[in-house]
């Protein structure tokens, strides 16, 4: 296992998803940071802090974990290299859970990459979190926590479909749904129970017009129990919860986010034992 | 001595076809083992199996006497090497840091031999150029050159030579050859390309159909694969009749044409045909070819 870590790592090293993923992350973060501290020189009325735009880089990590594992791990099954490693003896469990150590790292390190400047460039340039440093610290452990569910996910679809562009392409979409799910179910959440139409009246005034029930709206009862469940539960959710700083409970997400990288790896583990290779 | 590799009842299956069909054979150490069939008879599905990337659906086979499902299996896998088809290269590293990253899986402490395995296969000179450059030849010998990182003493080879060119050929033939002969590397070699095969196999195995047909030695082989005279004459009929009087075994080929299974003193059968007004044309000795007795052990209507 330390000797596949080690060769592992020089390839991640040499990854260039990772480093350009890692600049996306970092530039983004930046260019936030930047574009609020402009906009708050200019003496408007809105007082811009840190917490409003420092945690959108969330909603790069699902896509960036896909690219990286497609890069990363979809050479060694669609070139071949992981036969190289079998056929010297090392066992199929220590390649899958090498592969996501490597992934996790690379997500935690794109994460990295856009908290650390994030933090160097906000705290002087917009002063502190006014959520508090305690409730900041769990939200960048629960997006930290997303990251490595996020690879555990990816790991297991590269490392289970062999050919490349496959891989590549079924990351990208699985990212893109669930990204797609989790905005679905954030809709679904913050649905207001009624809309309110406007009518145009004889002598062209706009006019309020009766509000008209909502049939997207969830009342409380079992089924908003359920969307609410889904929109904590799925990485997909989560990131909207990170993105729009609305996570309540990171504690909680991060206890999903645990369930999800142990049933994903213990599922992509057996299937991959089985899995005949070319 | 133990052998490399022994099969036994060894069955692979994919959905309804039956690509290895309780196939047995042996592999002795210090052999070139020609392993010749068809496409599609069950070549790569062994190699893949003794390799581990897949698992047999029934029978087993031992590696250094390790069985299969022993859990010693991955040490004994640390003797070996293998090239599975295509070469199992980073397309995006030199020659040099392809073979640094196999030391790395294989957890040696340093690269020092790293210089000489790329001397071994002609690959000293490539620089910084990335693999993804190579010809198919240099492709191939890299392959080879990662497969020998772990200093295997056996190494399996399938289809080494296709698609090379006739320089690529010999080059992968003399390094095939070159690491028996130096370095006692037991060597299983996959091949439909068999004149190719003929040239350095010590041992063969004909696979059919997932099956063993036969397996034998190069000398078997030598022997079963009969020699004999190609007379041509101005009346097969009158050769014919002087082969009986001889008691000579033989194939009349056309009116002119006739193999003869038997080592006939040439200048008696020239002098007897002369006597009966029979003209001697030409006689030349020939063997029979790897591919028709290949093309015989299986069946005429398929060919290797």
């Amino acid at each position: 296992m330390r000797s596949l870590l080690s060769a592992g790592l020089v390839r991640l090293w040499r990854c260039k998803a990772l480093w350009i993923s890692c600049a996306a992350t970092a530039g983004y973060e930046i260019f936030s940071v930047l574009s609020r501290w402009l906009r708050g020189g200019k003496g408007g009325q809105v007082v811009y802090n840190l917490d409003g735009g420092f945690f959108q880089f969330s909603g790069m990590i699902v896509l960036v974990s896909a690219l990286i594992c497609a890069f990363l791990i979809g050479p060694e099954h669609g070139d071949g290299t992981v036969r190289n490693k079998l056929v010297t003896g090392h066992s199929r469990r220590d390649i899958y859970l090498s592969n996501l150590v490597l992934s996790a790292l690379a997500s935690l390190t794109s994460c990295l990459a856009a908290i650390l400047p994030g933090l160097a460039l906000g705290l002087p340039l917009l002063g502190g979190f006014e959520m508090g440093a305690a409730r900041a610290c769990r939200m960048l452990l629960g997006i930290c926590a997303l990251s490595v569910a996020y690879a555990g996910i990816f790991t297991a679809v590269t490392v289970l479909i062999s050919n490349r562009a496959v891989s590549l392409t079924s990351a990208v979409i699985l990212a893109l749904g669930l990204l797609a799910a989790g905005a679905y179910l954030n809709g679904r959440l913050t649905a207001p129970p009624t809309l309110q139409g406007y009518e145009l009246s004889v002598n062209g005034q706009l006019m309020a017009a009766v509000p008209t029930p909502n049939p997207d709206y969830l009342p409380e009862g079992p089924a908003r129990s359920v969307f609410q469940f889904l929109y904590d539960f799925l990485p997909g959710g989560q990131t909207g919860q990170y993105i729009t700083v609305s996570a309540p409970r990171p504690e909680l997400l991060m206890a999903y986010d645990a369930l999800i990288f142990a049933a994903v790896t213990a599922a992509g583990l057996v299937m991959f034992r089985r899995k005949d290779l070319k | 001595m133990t052998p490399v590799l022994t099969t036994t009842a060894l069955t692979k299956v994919y959905g309804k076809f039956i690509a290895l069909d309780g196939l047995t054979m042996t592999v002795p150490r210090g052999a070139i083992y020609g392993f010749v069939g068809r496409n599609g008879a069950g070549k790569t599905t062994l190699i893949r199996l003794i390799c581990g990337l897949q698992a047999p659906a029934s029978g087993g086979y031992s590696l250094y006497g390790v069985d299969s499902r022993d859990r010693k299996i991955a040490k004994s896998r640390r003797r070996m090497g293998a090239v599975v088809e295509t070469p199992s290269i980073y397309l995006d590293m030199s020659a040099e840091d392809n073979l640094k990253q196999q030391y790395r899986i294989l957890g040696l402490p340093d690269f020092t031999g790293v210089p000489e395995l790329l001397d071994l296969v002609g690959l000293g000179d490539t620089g910084k150029k990335k693999a993804r450059s190579f010809s198919l030849g240099m492709k191939q010998r890299l392959g080879i050159a990662v497969a020998l990182c772990g200093d295997p003493d056996f190494l399996v080879l399938d289809e080494p030579i296709n698609g090379l060119d006739p320089q690529g050929i010999i080059e992968i033939r003399e390094l095939i050859l070159k690491l028996n002969r130096e370095r006692q590397i037991t060597v299983l070699i996959s091949s439909h390309i068999l004149d190719e095969l003929s040239k350095l196999a010590t041992h063969y195995g004909f696979i059919d159909r997932g099956r063993m047909v036969r397996e034998m030695s190069a000398e078997e082989l030598e022997a079963a694969a009969r020699k004999c005279m190609r007379v041509t004459v101005s009346d097969t009929a009158t050769l014919a009749l002087v082969l009986d009087g001889m008691g000579a075994e033989y194939k009349i080929l056309s009116d002119a044409q006739a193999d003869v299974y038997a080592r006939l003193n040439v200048t008696e059968l020239t002098l007897a045909l002369h006597e009966r007004g029979c003209e001697v044309r030409s006689i030349e000795e020939r063997d029979e070819s790897l591919e028709s007795f290949f093309v015989n052990l299986v069946g005429g209507e398929r060919h290797a």
